[in-house]
Order: C-alpha cells, then sequence, then structure tokens
C-alpha cells in the first residue's frame, strides 16, 4: 500500500510541476532606417551635392546613371523659387594639359547646365563656368585628391533673403516677428573678384524662414 | 486486490489522467509562445521607435520572464531580469507592456514558466 502511495504522489506532484522553458534564439528587434541625409541641399549660398555627378571619361556626357541626381538638383532649383541665379562652376584635376582642363571643365559645366534646362529650370537662372585645375580642394598629388577636384558646384549668386527683427518671450519661448525686409542678395560673378559681395547669413535665407536679426 | 488497493489505483489513474490535459511538451510550449510573442512586434517596434527618440544609440537586451496560465493560456506577471538587461528602463518596461496580456490558443492544462531575450539593434547602414 505504502508503493500505491508513493506512485500517486509522484504521480501528482509531475502533474502540477510546471513547464519551464527558454526561448530557442534571442528575439532580434531592428530598429528603424536612419533618416538618410538628403543628397542634394540648399545652403547659404550654394547648392551642396553630397554625390558626384559622373561623365563619361575625358568628355562632358553626363553618364546615366547620374540622371537620377540631375533630377533631383533640378527639382531642388525649382523648389526654392528664392534661388534666382546659380554658377555651374566646373572643376578639374592637375591630371593632363591646362588648356584641356579649362576646356573640359567648362563643356561639363555646360552639359550640366544645359540638362537642367531640358529640364524645367528656368534658362536665366544658370550661369556655366569651367575653372580647369585652378581650384583644387584637395592634393592634385594623389589619386584620391585628384578625384576630389574633379567635380562641379553650384553657387548661388542671386537669391532672395528676408531679414527679421524677432522678439523672444523668455517666459514662453515663443517668438515674434516684428520687423520683416526682403532683399535680393548677389555674390560677385567671378569669385576670383573677392568675396566683398554681401553674403546672407545662414538664418536669413527665405528658405530657411528664420529670424535673421535679434535686437 | 484490497478495496482500499483500488480506491488507490484508481486515484492514480484518475490524477495521470487529470496530468494528460497538458497538450504540448516542452518544445510545443516553447514553439507556440514564440509565435504568439512575434504578434507584437509592431508593438516592440514602436517600442524601439521611441527608445532611439530618446537616444539615438539606444540598444541591448531585454531578458523577460513571465507565467503563462494553465487552462487559460493568459501571459502573466512578466517582469524583466535586470541581470541579463542591457536597455534602458524605458525599454525595458516596453516589453513588459507590449507582451503583457497575451493569451496563447488554445490554452494548456499546465502551467508554463518562459523566459525569452529580446534584442533591440539599429537598422545596419546603408
Amino acid at each position: 500500500m505504502r508503493r500505491w502511495l508513493i506512485v500517486a504522489a509522484a504521480g501528482l506532484a509531475g502533474c502540477s510541476s510546471p513547464v519551464v522553458f527558454q526561448g530557442k534564439s534571442t528575439l532580434v528587434v531592428t530598429g528603424p532606417p536612419a533618416a538618410q541625409p538628403p543628397r542634394v541641399e540648399v545652403q547659404d549660398h550654394k547648392i551642396e551635392i553630397h554625390e558626384k555627378i559622373q561623365f563619361d571619361d575625358n568628355r562632358a556626357t553626363i553618364r546615366s546613371a547620374s540622371r537620377e541626381l540631375m533630377d533631383e538638383i533640378g527639382a531642388v532649383i525649382t523648389r526654392n523659387p528664392q534661388i534666382k541665379r546659380i554658377r555651374i562652376e566646373g572643376h578639374a584635376s592637375a591630371e593632363g594639359s591646362r588648356r584641356h582642363n579649362q576646356t573640359l571643365s567648362a563643356a561639363r559645366a555646360r552639359s550640366v547646365a544645359k540638362y537642367l534646362r531640358d529640364h524645367g529650370v528656368a534658362a536665366g537662372e544658370l550661369v556655366a563656368v569651367g575653372y580647369g585645375s585652378d581650384r583644387p580642394i584637395a592634393d592634385n598629388a594623389t589619386a584620391d585628391g585628384r578625384e576630389k577636384n574633379r567635380r562641379v558646384e553650384f553657387v548661388i549668386v542671386e537669391q532672395d533673403v528676408v531679414h527679421q527683427k524677432v522678439e523672444v518671450d523668455a517666459g514662453a519661448g515663443k517668438e515674434k516677428v516684428l520687423e520683416e525686409n526682403h532683399e535680393r542678395v548677389k555674390e560677385p560673378d567671378d569669385p576670383a573678384a573677392g568675396t566683398s559681395g554681401k553674403r546672407p547669413a545662414r538664418s536669413t535665407t527665405a528658405m530657411h524662414g528664420k529670424p535673421a536679426e535679434r535686437p | 486486490m484490497t478495496h482500499l488497493h483500488r480506491a488507490l489505483a484508481a486515484g492514480v489513474v484518475a490524477s495521470l489522467a487529470a496530468c494528460s490535459g497538458g497538450l504540448r511538451n516542452v518544445e510545443a510550449y516553447r514553439a507556440d509562445t514564440t509565435k504568439l510573442l512575434a504578434t507584437r512586434s509592431a508593438q516592440l517596434q514602436r517600442c524601439y521607435g521611441d527608445a532611439l527618440r530618446a537616444d539615438g544609440k539606444a540598444a541591448g537586451t531585454v531578458t523577460v520572464q513571465f507565467v503563462i496560465e494553465k487552462d487559460t493560456g493568459a501571459i502573466s506577471r512578466p517582469t524583466v531580469e535586470p541581470a541579463h538587461s542591457t536597455a534602458p528602463p524605458a525599454l525595458r518596461r516596453c516589453v513588459v507592456k507590449a507582451i503583457d496580456g497575451l493569451v496563447l490558443a488554445p490554452p494548456d492544462g499546465k502551467e508554463a514558466r518562459a523566459t525569452f531575450v529580446y534584442a533591440f539593434q539599429p537598422a545596419p547602414a546603408t
């Protein structure tokens, strides 16, 4: 009889004990993809392009791989009507003759301007200039440096800006616009003439719509 | 066999029959629970999104333990095991909230005690 009792007790004990287990593998939760920085963005006095426009070797033909980028540049210009004039600057590395680089960089700048005009950017907004290898931004002694020097830049030479005088309520942290002035700001057509032209401060561009002058 | 012996034998048989109310073995319990937890993946994504908004580098693990009630299948008493969790506190709390109240269907005749580890990691750079 004792044996029966033990069996019964063991049976009941096994029945009441919980099932214990662990997950077979770690359950991975991946975060949302990080917001991509814009490929083309308007800055104070230039349109910054975080990707290179690709051309056929030694030619001014824009490669098809860059068409999407070119369309994006056109769209950004169109979306920013405060931009009135852009200088498209072609630059070359020091490889090859000076004259050839001058010709090629100018042809590439014109090619970019033509593409943008053909895709809806007003013709009057664009001026194409070739600077050859005269304005390097990196060391021409290295391949990496030469690659950086081969580039196209977009300089905003004319734009409308808004100057605002703003009062900030220290308590509520709210801003109140006291005065607002609109101004057409021009860069010198040739940067070699110096940088004495009026340059809008970051906060003054109409695009940003932020206060420019604070009392 | 005496009457007493017969009665005891019947008791053992009855108790074993009651035990057979458990539908799942450990593997099946684990697999079904994993599927159940997966139904809250959207909430967990939101938890992590909130954590990343608070701290762009938020990441880490949350080891969570809970009971699955017999007969109802309800997940209850979810708790975080701090010694095996590295995620920020707000994210740990959010995980507990997300899984609390889940119900395993069909329920099992046996209670279960489960431990699962969540790993929160940022999306790979593109």
